[in-house]
Formats: C-alpha cells, structure tokens, sequence
C-alpha cells in the first residue's frame, strides 16, 4: 500500500495505493490520525488504485469517519471507489455512512 | 465437526536463553583446554548436535588449526586440521572469515558431496573474530535438515562473538602466566651470565632451564657466522654451525657431539634436512606437524616421521642470530604454550650471547671490562627508569674520563629524543639542554645520530649558530669537545649520551690510537647502558602487559558476573576511570528504532555537567557521538582548559579526529596503537570516544575525558596503553548491550507468542465443544484458526421450543483484543436470546449493549438464524455478515440470506430487520466467514464468492461434513504456498 497527502483547499486528499489489509490498515490509521490530530476534518480519499479492502480496513474508513462527523466538524468523502470494494461496504452495510464522488475535483467542490 | 491441531506455540526456553547460559559460563574460564571442552559438551548435551568442533588457531600459522570436537560417541581426541586441505565449509570459513549455514546437506551444492560428515544433515559454521584477528572456528552438526532457524543462528554468531572475547582472555592468561615464568627463571640467570666471558658455559645454563620449561628429547642451538649476516640467504642458511647440543638420554656411543666441532659437517646437515630453515626466512618461531620435513636431530635420533620439533630465531636488531631447536619422538608434543615460552627464552638467549659477545670483545683491554662490570654492577639491582638514568649519568664521567655528560631518551613513537639526566654540567647548562629541541627533523646532530648510529661529534658545521648560542652559550667548540653516542640496547636505539671532554684531557690522548680507544671505551659503556636501559624497559612493559590482562579480565569478570546491563555498564564505567586514570567516562546507547542516543551509565560528573543533556539526544544534537557511530573509529576532541562536559555537545565533528593507527594484534598478541605523529605534542587533554561495536555494528559510544595534561614522552606511551586497555574493556561493553538486546527480543517474542497462544485458547474454550445431535438434521462445522487469531466465532444454542439458533460472526480485529471481544458477544447474545424470540431483536439489543465497549470502531459482522427443526422453518437477521448461501435440493439457483442490519458495534438506534425461509427436506444452508471467500492465493488472486457457488453447484450432496471438507480442501489447494492469514470457518447445516 502506498500514500500520498496532499492538502487542497481547505481539505486533505488522501491518495492510497494497493491493499488496505491488517497488515497496511495502521498505516493508513496513522495517516489519517494524524491529519484529524492537526484539526483538519475534511478528507477526501481517493481510493481509485485500492485492490482490496479488508475488515480491517473497513474499521480503519469506519472509525475516520465517525471522528470527522462528530460535532459536524466534516466529512470523509470517498473518490473513485473501485466496484468490489463497494461491494464489501454494502456487505457489511457501511455504504449509507459515505458520500461517494467521481474524482477529486467534485469532492473537492462539495466540501465548499 | 473437525478442529485441526493448533498451531504449536513455543513454551521451551528460546535458543537465546540457552545460549546466554552458555556464554554466562564459559566466559569466564581462563584455562584455554577446559574453556573449549566446555563449550563443545554443553553445545553438544544442551542442543543435541550430533557434532560440535571448536578448531582454534595455533601461533602464527592461520591455515593449521588444532581441532577439538564432541560427537555423540564422545569426546575425540585432540587433532591437528589443515584448512588449505578442507574443500568443506569449515575451510572455506577459515579462509574467508565468514558463517557458513547449510540448511539441507544433501541439497546445498556449494560444497563438493564428501564436504560433510556422514550423518550431518545440516550445518552451521562460525568463525571466531577479535577484531580483524582470526581465532578459530565453531562447527555444529546436527543430523536433520533446517536445524538452524535465521534467529537461531543470530544467536550462535553471538555465541561466537562470545567464545572469541573468552579464547582472547584465556590466550592473554596464557601468555602472560609463560612470560611470568620464564622471566622468573631466566632473569636470574642471564643477570649471573652478564659478567660470565665464556659463551659455551651460557648456553650451558640455558639448557639446563630449558629443561624446566619444555619437555624435549634434545635440544640444539644453532648460531649463524656473523661475518655472512649481510649475504643472500642461500648462503646465510648454509652458514650455521651447531653451537650447542644436549640429549636428556644419550646412548653409550653417540656420534652427533663432532658435529658441534666440525662445522662443515653441522652446516651440511643443517642444509640437509632443512625443516628448521622456515623459521630463519621467516623469523617466526615455527611447531612441526606430522610429516613435515625433517630437521637434523630427528634424523639423527631416527624418529618417525610424527616426532615433534619446536624453533624460535634468535634475534638481534632484527637479525637473525641463530635457532634454537628442541625435538621429541613423541608426535603433537609441542603447542601454543610452548612457542610462547621458546620465543621468550629465545629473546633472553639473543640478549645474553649479544652480552657476551660484546665482553668477548673488550676482553683484551682490562681496564675496559673493569669499567663495564663497574656500569654493569651498578645498574644490575636498580629497578626504577630514573634511578638508572641518574646512576648512569653520575658514573660515566669518571669511569671513562669526561668532565660532563646528558643522557637522551629516544621517543620512538613522537620520533623525538629528550633529556632525562645529566651530570657534571651546571644547572643553568642542564636546564639549557632540557630546553633543547632533540627532534632529528630539527636537529642536525641527532639526526645523524639516528641515521648513522655511531657517534657524532658537536662542531660549528653541524650545529647552527643559533643553537651554539642558545644551547650552548660560551662554548667554544674548537676547545670543548661535545660528542654524541648512540645507546644501542638489543634491539633497538633507545637513546643518545652527550659527553662532553675537557680540551687538556684530549690534548694528551690526540694520538688516533687513543682516541680510538676511547670511542671503544665509551660506545661499550653505552651499550651496557643502553641494555641495562632495555631490561628495565622489557621488565615495565611486562608490568604493563601483565596489567592489560589482569584488567581485561577483571571487566570480563564483571560482564560474566552481573545480570543486568545497567549494572554492568555502570561496573564498567566505575572500573575504566580506576583502570586507566582517567578523569570521566561515560557510555550511550544507540537506538535504532527511535534514532537517539540514550544516556547510559557515567562516573565522575556533576549534576550541572550533564543538566544540559536529555536522557535522549538526537544524533544531531551531538555531533561527537554521530561522527563516532558513523565511522566506527576511535575519534579524539583536543579539550580546551576551562571545556566542560556541557559543551561537549557543541563539539564539531571538525574539531574531531581519528587515531591514525590503531589496531588490534593477532591472536592474543598486544594491541597496537601508534598515535600519529604529530597530531598533537602530547601535552593537551584529549576527549576520547570510543565505538561500542559488535561486528560492523556500532551500538553505542563510551566517552572518556583525561585527567591532567599529560607530560613528556613517557606519558605518550601511557596514552597509548590507555587506548589500548580502553578499546578492550568497550569491546566487552558492546557484547553487553548486544546481548541485552538479543535477550530482550527474545523475550519480546516469547511474550508476543504466549499472548497469542493465550488468545487461541480462549478462542477455542468459547466455541461448542460439540454439535449437537438433531433429529432430521445432519450438521458440521470446520473452524481452523490462523496463527494470530483472527476473530471468528460461531455458537449453536437451544432455544424455547426445541428451537435451534446458529450463530457465525467475525470481529473486525486481531489477537487478544478480538478474543476477548468475542467473549463479550457470546455472553450478551446467549443473555439475549433467552429474553427475545426475534433475532432481529436479538441483534438490536446487543447492538446497543455493545456500543459502551467498542473502541476505534472494533465491529462485529453477525449472522443468527433460528431453526424449527419440526417446520423446517429459519428466521434469521445478518448484520453485515457474508450472506449464508440457502442451496434447494430441486433449484440451480443458490439463495443469498443478505443483510438486514448494518454491522454491530458502531452506531445506536440501528434499524435490524429478520427474514424467513423455509428449509426442505434435501436443501442446506452454508454459513462462512470471509476467511474463506477473501483467501488469497501465492499469486495474490482473492478465492471470491463465485469459486465458492461453483464448489455448490457441483455434485450430489451426501452428508454436511462431506461439503464442509470439499469446500475446506478447496480453499486449502488454492492458498498452497502462503499462510493462513485469517481464521476460516464454514458451517453446513442439511436437511435431511
């Protein structure tokens, strides 16, 4: 799995690469721990190159985003969602907690 | 219902402990034969090996080893090994100093098939280094393949490391316990022997000791024509004649004593059997191994071509001066202890015959062997440098007619005489020629001095108008005559003595004859000086040699003594100040992980010294200890006076520099370290630091500050045994802490592995222990855990009305965590589903129970159905499990019980809906966990819901467990090749 941060606008977009398993799931935990450490809400991540989400990596976007929508502070937004991770979301019933967006201009531009 | 064996956890004390038991024991024993049949029984006894070898290297030869070895018939019997012989990994270790591991002898090609003993299935080969040096090896065999796992051989190369810094102390014993006892012996004799004339009743004596120190058959003593010392080597071999001879047990008709007369014959024999001649070329003494060459005596005494000999040279300044032998019938007589003590004798005998030689010489004039037995008794009973010096000084004037003389020591390594004691001049002359910059790069007449090692005498040429004035104001040196003799001592130059004449003395002696004379007369008094001078120097370097040892032995002592590192480490830092005299030390600990240096223990600061310092310091916050980790490199800081410990930090690595020669001897020989030259005068504190280094792994940096300015050449050399004693003791402190973190990995994982096993156990002890038996229903259940646990669970419950509830859940976490918290939903759905009927209530309610305990969003998918077993009839709610799969015994077309809930744990107040279906007699329900659909193969492809529906669709359906275990062996052969990364767990419930 490989990440890249950048800050756009007021948010971060988070770019990530590759598998979100139990193995790579504390990375991307601390990566996005420590952009809500930095009082930053509003993440966008584009997870148009994610191969595989694992339960792991459901509670790693789970857990992110109920930090983001507290106090309605922000939002995660996710970008470019790859149909076989959709379907996990819809397994395990977590689609109706995301916002889903095309690229990340539009997500960019619902966050304004 | 099947549940695979567990994984097997590891319980048994971890290779390392073992292996630390076995350092703790052998590190500190000195005797050399017991340390290495030690090491090889516990290694053998404690780990099973089927072979354990310690081969050790013997003198100065790197290619022959003496070999000791354990196998499981016993202990072998001591043998020599030539590794230039050995194509196996035990040669190729010796000749490139590198661990060999073989996992599979039977499969590793690098060595050819023979290379192994029969039953050594695998094997690891370790060298065993000081430093560069290499000492010997460590070979372990063990009869299965793969014996050695990477951690284990971590551990046995520590074990090595450990083993060498043991055979280094037990080496440093030996040689200074034979030192000790030939200088006890020989001193005596040799003292006697000074004022001897006769060179065969010297070589008498010797023998006579010899017989004490070695046990031989015969000795002999070869000494060379000195006339022939400057020839080719040809010439200079076929020049030796026997100089001596003894037999312990001479037969009745002997015919070798015409050989110490006829030197024709002795120089024939001597080319003939010409084993001896090696350790003339190479000026090394040599032990000779079982069908060598022969050398004379054993082809005299006819010995078979096992007898053992033994040879030192006997040197002089570097030359060859002759070879002394001592040969017995018995094979592998000889070993490291016996060259250690030849080589001595052999250094006491060069210095006696030199002596004696030299009296031969002057014998002819009586008043000149009276003055040098007058210089010899005088200095014989004097046992400190500055008596002697002075005793010197005051006797030479009057023995050979001067009015004044000043003696110069030589510098060797500042390359620079200086004064030490004069007489007859007066005080303002003897501060003058105190003052006097003796260096021969500045100097001319010391220069020549140096260069031609025969007198100079002081003129207007040859000393500059300034030094005439400054040195030497009112001289006139066309009336004073100042002359410059060499000391030459044994081996070496170790000074010079100005003596200066008086005008009307030489006006009566002009005549060249008595002149000549004089010069005799003088250069023999400074050469018995000049020996008197070297003994003493011999003597304090023996002290000081002896010292070295007993203080790496005492730090080795600590180590060995103490369990934990801090205390070591503050034992070290406590003993190296006593040690050495040096003002503070102090030692930091790298850490890799946080990339800091952690102040460790320290002696000799204040509070306010080391206030400044945080426990942790960045390397950039400290650039001494950076420069020093980098390089791995002794590196000095000259301190200013007044630099206290709270600006070390602000030292530069600029204002740093390395020794530009330090390096260690081979094989219990002195530690080498040469300042370099002019790098400082000498008289500066210096901060030293010191790498704390395993290997090519510098662990840490020890700091050491001097006390007080040093002063004069002496405390040079004081500087450089510091160094020396210092680079010792850290090479022990690293072991230390090389082992603290091996042993705290060690625990770490044996901890991480008891928590993992603690987790499957609870697991395990909360799933049904067995299914139970239900009229018209055939049920099975696989569940086969991954090595971490990864969160499944399933439970079967009786409910009201003979009702029957299945449950298959997956916490979305690892380990001891998800254990527990499958505990936790376990009770709360068993507590619930006694209250509710409806599953969907079931799962609302423990939702909500659930909420308080879940943290950084831990969840739960669940899938409860509960079956009327009469009916047929299932009502279930699946909150975001993997949708069980309903396969009609009359229908192609699997049914898919999808969610009806979100995933539990996460929010409040969640909307949980429930289903019904009915189950036919010949229709199934399969129930898993992602385990199975999200199995990835070697080649990273996901096993997937359709491989599974397609297993289904396939084949007549005869009993649960049969489906269960076609799906599981499915599963299995797609994942050939990785491990299980989660828990996999299918249940099959059929209708019959």
């Amino acid at each position: 799995m490989e990440l890249i941060v950048n800050s756009i606008e007021n948010c971060e977009v988070v770019a990530v690469d590759g598998r979100i398993d139990s193995y790579t799931a504390p990375q991307l935990s601390d990566a996005l721990n420590k952009i809500t450490g930095n009082k930053v809400f509003k993440i966008i991540l584009d997870i148009t190159a994610v191969t595989y989400v694992s339960s792991a990596g459901l509670r790693v976007l789970i857990d992110i985003q109920k930090k983001c929508k507290k106090d309605n502070q922000g939002e995660v937004y996710l970008v470019g969602i790859p149909p076989r991770v959709y379907e996990t979301l819809e397994l395990t019933g977590f689609v109706p907690q995301f916002k889903f967006f095309d690229d990340v201009p539009s997500a960019i531009a619902a966050f304004q | 219902m099947s549940h695979p064996p567990l994984p097997p956890s590891n319980n048994q004390p971890s290779d390392f402990t073992l292996i630390e038991e076995i350092s703790r024991s052998i590190l500190s024993n000195l005797d050399r034969e017991s340390l290495l049949n030690s090491s090889n029984t516990l290694l053998h006894q404690i780990f099973g090996f089927s072979k354990v070898a310690i081969y050790t290297t013997r003198g100065h030869d790197k290619t022959v080893l003496k070999k000791v070895s354990v196998t499981t018939e016993g202990l072998d019997p001591e043998s020599i090994y030539h590794s230039e012989d050995d194509l196996g990994p035990v040669g190729w270790s010796v000749a490139h100093r590198e661990t060999v591991h073989i996992s599979d002898t039977s499969t590793d090609d690098r060595f050819p098939p023979g290379a192994y003993d029969q039953h050594t299935c695998s094997e690891l080969v370790l060298p065993l280094l000081h430093g560069e040096a290499l000492l010997g090896i460590l070979d372990l065999c063990a009869e299965v393949t793969a014996a050695f796992t990477p951690e284990s051989v971590v551990a046995f190369q520590h074990l090595a490391d450990t083993l060498a810094i043991a055979i280094r102390n037990a080496n440093l014993y030996r040689v200074e316990q034979s030192r000790r006892l030939v200088a006890e012996r020989l001193q005596d004799t040799i003292g006697a022997i000074s004022i001897d004339i006769s060179v065969d009743e010297v070589l008498d004596h010797i023998f006579d000791e010899l017989e004490g120190f070695l046990p031989w058959e015969a000795a002999a003593l070869w000494l060379v024509d000195t006339d022939s010392a400057e020839a080719g080597i040809e010439q200079f071999i076929s020049s030796f004649h026997l100089a001596a001879y003894r037999q312990k047990h001479p037969p009745s008709s002997t015919g070798i004593g015409h050989y110490v007369q006829d030197f024709d014959a002795a120089r024939q024999l001597f080319s003939q059997y010409p084993w001896t001649s090696q350790v003339i070329t190479q000026k090394q003494a040599a032990v000779r191994i079982e069908s060598a060459e022969y050398e004379p005596f054993g082809a005299l005494l006819g010995f078979g071509n096992r007898y053992s000999a033994l040879a030192a040279p006997l040197l002089l300044h570097g030359q060859v001066l002759g070879v002394i032998v001592c040969v017995d019938p018995e094979p592998e007589h000889y070993d490291d202890d016996s060259i250690d003590i030849l080589e001595v004798c052999a250094g006491y005998i060069s210095n006696a015959i030199e002596n004696t030689r030299l009296y031969s010489a002057a014998h002819d004039q009586a008043w000149i062997t009276t003055v040098l037995l007058q210089v010899a008794e005088a200095t014989q009973s004097i046992t400190t440098m500055d008596d002697l010096l002075e005793t010197i000084a005051s006797i030479l004037p009057d023995l050979i007619g001067a009015s004044a003389c000043a003696i110069f020591l030589w510098g060797a390594s500042i390359e620079t005489f200086y004064y030490e004691a004069s007489s007859g001049f007066d005080s303002d002359q003897a501060d003058r020629l105190q003052a006097w910059d003796a260096s021969p790069a500045s100097n001319a007449p010391f220069q020549q001095l140096l260069e031609g090692r025969s007198p100079v005498i002081l003129d207007n040429e040859i000393i500059s108008s300034e030094a005439a004035a400054t040195i030497f104001p009112g001289y006139n040196f066309d009336k004073d005559v100042l002359i410059l003799f060499p000391l030459l001592g044994r081996n070496v130059l170790s000074g010079a003595i100005l003596v200066k004449f008086l005008n009307s003395e030489l006006a009566l002696s002009s005549a060249q004859e008595v002149w000549d004379e004089k010069y005799s007369l003088v250069q023999g008094a400074a050469n018995q000086a000049a020996n008197a001078i070297e003994n003493l120097q011999l003597i304090k370097s023996q002290a000081e040699e002896a010292y070295i040892s007993v203080a790496l032995l005492q730090v080795a002592q600590a180590v060995v003594s103490l369990n934990q590192l801090d205390e070591i480490l503050a034992t070290i830092v406590r003993i190296t100040p006593i040690l050495v005299g040096v003002k503070r030390c102090i030692i930091y600990i790298w850490d890799g992980t946080q990339q800091v240096f952690n102040q460790s223990q320290h002696f000799g600061f204040s509070k306010n010294d080391l206030s400044g310092f945080g426990q942790a310091i960045k390397s950039s916050d400290f650039p001494l200890l950076a420069s020093i980790k980098q390089d791995g490199r002794i590196i000095y800081h000259v301190l200013e006076p007044l630099e206290t410990p709270a600006r070390w930090r602000e030292i530069s690595s600029n204002d740093c520099q390395a020794f530009s020669e330090v390096e260690m001897g081979l094989d219990g020989e002195e530690i080498l370290v040469k300042l370099g030259e002019g790098e400082f005068s000498g008289k500066e504190r210096l901060l030293i630091g010191f790498p704390l280094s395993v290997k090519a792994e510098t662990l840490g940096v020890m700091l050491v500050e001097e006390e007080e300015p040093l002063k004069g050449t002496l405390s040079i050399h004081l500087r450089e045994k510091r160094i020396q004693i210092v680079k010792g003791i850290t090479q022990q402190a690293a072991i230390a802490i090389k082992n603290e973190q091996l042993q705290e990995e060690a625990v770490k994982s044996e901890r991480m592995e008891r928590e993992l096993q603690l987790a499957r156990e609870i697991q395990v002890a909360f799933l049904p222990k067995k299914i139970p038996e239900i009229a018209g229903w055939d049920i099975d259940v696989h569940w086969q855990p991954a090595r971490e646990v990864g969160g499944d669970f399933y439970d079967i419950l009786h409910l009201e009305q003979h009702k029957i509830g299945f449950i298959i859940a997956d916490v979305a976490d690892k380990g001891m965590p998800a254990a527990l918290f499958m505990t936790l939903i376990r009770t709360l759905m068993r507590a619930a589903a006694k209250d509710e009927t409806s599953p969907a209530a079931v799962l609302k309610q423990v939702n909500e129970l659930l909420i308080p305990d879940t943290e950084n969003s831990v969840f739960v998918t669940l899938f409860f159905g509960v079956i009327d077993p009469d009916t047929g009839t299932m009502v279930y709610a699946n909150a975001g499990h993997n949708p069980p799969l309903l396969k009609r015994h009359n229908q192609v077309e699997l049914i898919e019980l999808t969610r009806t809930s979100i995933a539990l744990g996460l929010f409040n107040d969640i909307e949980v809906g429930e289903r019904a279906i009915s189950i036919d007699a010949g229709d199934c329900v399969i129930l898993y966990t992602d385990g199975i659909t999200e199995a990835f193969s070697a080649q990273g492809e996901m096993f997937g819901v359709d491989r599974l529906k397609n297993l289904l669709n396939g084949g007549q359906l005869t009993s649960a467990h049969q489906l269960s275990s076609s799906i599981i062996e499915a599963v299995q052969a797609f994942i050939t090749g990785t491990d299980l990364s989660d828990d996999i767990t299918m249940g099959v419930i059929l209708r019959k």
